[in-house]
């Protein structure tokens, strides 16, 4: 399958999931929506982290420092609870959005 | 969500220097990680490593696109900017010093000026609600003379304070005249107002009370003094309340301290008081002819309009009770626009130094203008890496920008640094009869409103300097990093070019101050070499009163006078001495239609004694002085001056010309014609007849001029003892030298002032444009090296290379010499009034200023011109 753009505000959505199963540092979360993409999106370093520090600051992530599996010193990020709320909201507004493009995509 | 962005911001601007650091090891260990992943899929560990960043694609860029989505990332950035453009000043601090300096001094000098300017026609008045205070006016029908003024007289006061449905209050004040404080034997000015007059205007005294209508009504012997003269004669003690103090033959005891901002706006024929008695009591009985100000409030709400129609009204209600009097209209004069008309003959003076300040500040701007398109050149191999590197036209402005801005706030603060210093001694510098009129709501200082000027001059000065060079430099960046590092020659050209535009308009402004400033002093020039019509060394003038208890008569008065000049001559060290003042002294004139033709004189009339001419020194041109044959009861004779004779009668002979100068003395016959004499005054046209009339034919005099044979000082100190000795009810009230009247009246001092301060612009222009000149050529000699280097192996001689620079010199400046010329010869027309003796085109000032600037020129061409001809061609070829 061939690589897609980012559509507007769909990395925030993909950063936010990929952290729904724990905290990860910055590679491990682009690796993480490249696998639940199923490799349909590749996010490049000069998007993530930009995209991070934004949803940081905004409160949605925290991040700490720790120690990769590799032993080299990281930036962890985790979702907080509001970030965890922005998720379902953001998830929803996704799939009434997905919908509503398949229906005028099937009629 | 708000907060936790500014908590982050917040954070941020604490430990700036952690947030960077955190952020560089958060990439550097992604770098890592990633390079990790590669070696474990079996690369080398310098492939992997090589992969990583080539995939990553630069630290910078992303370390900076994460600071760009940062909250307040605007402000950041503006700060980013700034401390890089200081610390790149602080690296060259030549250019900074310069630069810095250059804008500090030219905001700094309008800044003073504006302060001044402020205190003379700006400022609100300290008084309460001062929009509804009024002075009344008289305005006649038909309109007399110009400048003759129809004065309010106290029989007055009452009927307008019955005009309730107009005025909230009605004061009236009054000068008194001077009178002598026994205590210190000083003279001092006394006024009289009215008991409501502070309350009106809303001004209470610093100290004690104001006097109340029943003291006032009772003649209570009590005074008030100004805050000047509680702190010049009592040193602000507070028991000056309740002290005594006679002035002339009253004895008073002091009540109260007025403030200095009482006086203001409403300045008094015959000087500015510094004490006050009540007006309208019998301590100052106000006859009925007695001239008065009139301050008043207008009801509150009541349009102006609608206040004159209803004071005309009243106006014309008395104008029946007195049908003698000459008809008028009231004029409900603003007191703030009454101040303005004191100062109105100060505004061309003062927008001329205004504009001239502006002017030197003109050419600091595009000075640093200049030296920031320099630097963006000599920069340029730093800016094109930077537009390599990937930074975009707007952020290689924004960092141009910076530098400007930074120079310009620096320039700001010294340029209040150098207000705050040099003010004192501006104002101090500003003659004091000037001061008395333009201060009057007080004196200039460095208050909120300078400051708030200081701030936009300095931001429009920012604009203007930085924000041209900053936009060519980017431009030029970006097209040299395409055009691979080189410079490319069309951009250097252009900038060039832009940069002689520059260096024109400066050497054309500091022309056109050079030649304002050369203008100024021919002007001056004429002024102190200008004859005077008499000789005044030595000259002293005697004043004096005869009580009218011991001399009724004319007769007697006569006698006594002539018995004291005998006195006078006999005196030690007095070589000559006669009845009458001093020629210095400028009297009123007298409008008369001389016989036999058509014109309208204004006379001048002084009544002088026999000997006046010689002891004064005034040279008898035709006809004869008057003798003893000019008595009460021979026909009445005149001398008049030339200047007034060619003016009456042309070429024709005046004497035995005959006029009628007043109804006594229906026909008076011209004997002599003497020298013109200047008075105090004499810069001004005022086109009198100086007229003198015999003494023996008028009304005593009580004031005798004097030659001494050495020291005038001495000699009158002498006369004045032997006067009193030798006739006890006289008093010499003035000993003076003759020439007093220029002192006080400031002939000199106040062209001097402009003088010096227009020069003080004109060589701070100059030094200006020379630096400017000197900064372009020393450039234009460093970039051209290398072609120099060329040009000296293939032979050119030192003098085809001296000329190469010259060129390069003499068209900005023959271009800013031209323009500044015509500039000055349109401005010249400007100031005329402001000349005395020479035409606004004097070609001198013109040739003076063609000269210096072309000197200064010189001087700032000649180190660029030595290092020009000192190229040694294979350094030259061998550096870059």
């Amino acid at each position: 399958m061939a690589r897609m753009d980012l559509l507007h505000g769909t990395l925030d959505l993909l950063i936010l999931r990929a952290l729904a199963t724990g905290e990860r540092h910055g590679l491990g979360i682009a690796r993480r929506i490249h696998q639940i993409t199923g490799g349909a999106f590749d996010v490049k370093p000069g998007s993530l982290f930009p995209a991070l520090h934004r949803l940081e600051e905004q409160g949605w992530l925290a991040s700490a420092w720790g120690e990769s599996e590799n032993k080299r010193r990281a930036n962890f990020y985790r979702l907080t609870t509001a970030g965890r709320r922005q998720l379902g909201r953001e998830t929803a507004a996704w799939e009434r959005l997905s919908l509503a493009m398949a229906r005028a995509l099937e009629s | 969500m708000l907060m936790s962005r500014w908590r982050a911001f917040l954070r941020r601007l604490l430990a700036p220097a952690r947030a960077e650091r955190d952020l560089d090891a958060e990439v550097r260990s992604y770098a890592a990680m990633l390079a990790d992943e590669l070696e474990a899929t079996g690369a080398s560990p310098e492939e992997a490593g090589r992969r990583a960043r080539l995939a990553l694609g630069g630290v910078e860029p992303i370390k900076e696109s994460v600071r760009d989505v940062r909250a307040g990332a605007p402000l950041e950035q503006i700060w980013r900017d700034v401390t890089h453009a200081a610390r790149g000043l602080s690296r060259s601090p030549g250019f900074a010093a310069t630069a810095i300096l250059t804008i500090g001094l030219g905001i700094g000098v309008n800044i003073s000026i504006f302060s001044v300017i402020d205190t003379t026609f700006l400022k609100p008045l300290p008084y309460e609600r001062p929009h509804e205070l009024i002075r009344l006016g008289h305005g006649t029908t038909p309109r007399p003379e110009p400048g003759v003024s129809v004065e309010l007289r106290w029989d007055e006061v009452a009927e307008w304070r019955e005009a309730h449905d107009i005025f909230q209050g009605v004061e009236a004040s009054a000068v008194v005249r001077t009178r002598i404080w026994r205590e210190r034997g000083e003279p001092i000015v006394l006024g009289g107002f009215t008991p409501g007059m502070p309350a009106l205007l809303g001004v209470t005294p610093i100290a004690g009370r104001v006097f109340t209508p029943a003291e006032v009504r009772d003649g209570s012997p009590v005074v008030m003094i100004a805050e000047e003269l509680w702190a010049r004669g009592f040193d602000r003690r507070p028991d000056a309340i309740g002290a005594r103090m006679t002035l002339g033959d009253q004895r008073l005891t002091i009540i109260g301290v007025l403030p200095t901002t009482f006086r203001y706006g409403f300045r008094l024929p015959g000087g500015q008081p510094v004490a006050w008695s009540g007006l309208g009591g019998p301590l100052q009985p106000a006859s009925t002819n007695t001239t008065v100000i009139l301050i008043m409030r207008l009801r509150s709400g009541l349009s102006l309009e609608s206040a004159h129609e209803r004071a005309a009204v009243v106006a014309a209600r008395m104008q029946q009770a007195r049908p003698e009097k000459v008809p008028w209209m009231p004029v409900l004069m603003p007191l703030d626009r009454a101040r303005h008309g004191v100062v109105s003959d100060l505004q061309m003076p003062m927008s001329m130094l205004l504009a001239t300040a502006g002017l030197v500040l003109l050419v600091a701007c595009v000075n640093v203008a200049n030296l920031l398109l320099t630097r963006g050149a000599s920069r340029g191999r730093e800016l094109a890496l930077r537009a390599a590197l990937g930074a975009s036209r707007a952020r290689l402005i924004r960092l141009l920008l910076a530098e400007g801005v930074v120079v310009a706030a620096l320039g700001g603060l010294a340029a209040v640094l150098f207000a705050a210093v040099t003010l004192e001694a501006l104002v101090a510098f500003i003659p004091a009869r000037m001061q008395v009129w333009m201060f009057q709501v007080g004196m200039p200082e460095l208050d909120g409103r300078v400051l708030a000027f200081a701030l936009s001059v300095t931001s429009v000065v920012a604009l203007l300097s930085a924000t041209w060079p900053a936009m060519s430099s980017a431009r030029t960046a970006l097209r040299t990093s395409i055009g691979g590092g080189h410079q490319v020659a069309g951009t250097t050209r252009e900038r060039r070019r832009l940069s002689r535009v520059l260096q024109a308009l400066q050497v054309g402004v500091a022309f056109l101050l050079a030649t304002t400033a050369g203008l100024f002093a021919t002007s001056f020039a004429t002024l102190v070499t200008t004859d005077l019509g008499f000789d005044s060394r030595g000259l002293g003038v005697i004043g004096f009163s005869l009580p009218q208890g011991r001399y009724p008569s004319g007769e007697s008065r006569q006698f006594a006078i002539a018995r004291a000049l005998d006195r006078v001559r006999a005196t030690p060290g007095v070589v000559q001495a006669a009845i009458g003042s001093t020629p210095a002294s400028s009297l009123y004139g007298d409008m008369v239609r001389p016989g036999g033709t058509e014109k309208i004189a204004t006379l001048s009339v002084r009544f002088v004694g026999p000997g006046y001419f010689e002891t004064a020194g005034i040279r008898l041109i035709a006809g004869r002085d008057f003798g003893p044959e000019d008595h009460p009861g021979s026909p009445s004779v005149a001398i008049i001056d030339d200047d007034g004779a060619r003016r009456l009668f042309g070429d024709e002979s005046p004497l035995g010309r005959r006029f009628s100068y007043t109804k006594a003395i229906p026909e008076t016959t011209i004997i002599g014609v003497v020298a013109p004499v200047k008075a105090w005054n004499f810069t001004r046209p005022l086109n009198r007849v100086e007229t003198y009339l015999p003494v023996s034919q008028g009304s005593p005099q009580t004031s005798f001029i004097l030659r001494a044979e050495h020291n005038l000082a001495a000699t009158l100190a002498s006369v004045r003892a032997s006067l009193e000795v030798h006739d006890p009810a006289i008093r010499v009230t003035s000993a003076l030298a003759a020439t007093e009247p220029y002192d006080t009246m400031e002939t000199y001092t106040t062209p001097r002032f402009y003088l010096v301060l227009l020069s003080m612009f004109a060589v701070l222009a100059l030094v200006t444009a020379s630096v400017g000149l000197y900064g372009l050529l020393a450039h234009a000699v460093g970039q051209r090296r290398r072609e120099i280097g060329v040009r000296v192996a293939l032979g050119s001689t030192p003098r085809q290379v001296r000329s190469l620079v010259i060129r390069e010199a003499l068209a900005p400046v023959l271009a800013g010499i031209a323009a500044g010329g015509l500039a000055a010869w349109w401005t010249a027309g400007l100031i005329a009034s402001l000349l005395y003796g020479i035409g606004p085109h004097d070609p001198r000032a013109f040739v003076a200023g063609a000269i210096t600037l072309t000197v200064a020129a010189v001087f700032a061409a000649f180190v660029p011109l030595r290092r020009a001809t000192g190229v040694d061609p294979i350094v030259a070829l061998r550096a870059d």
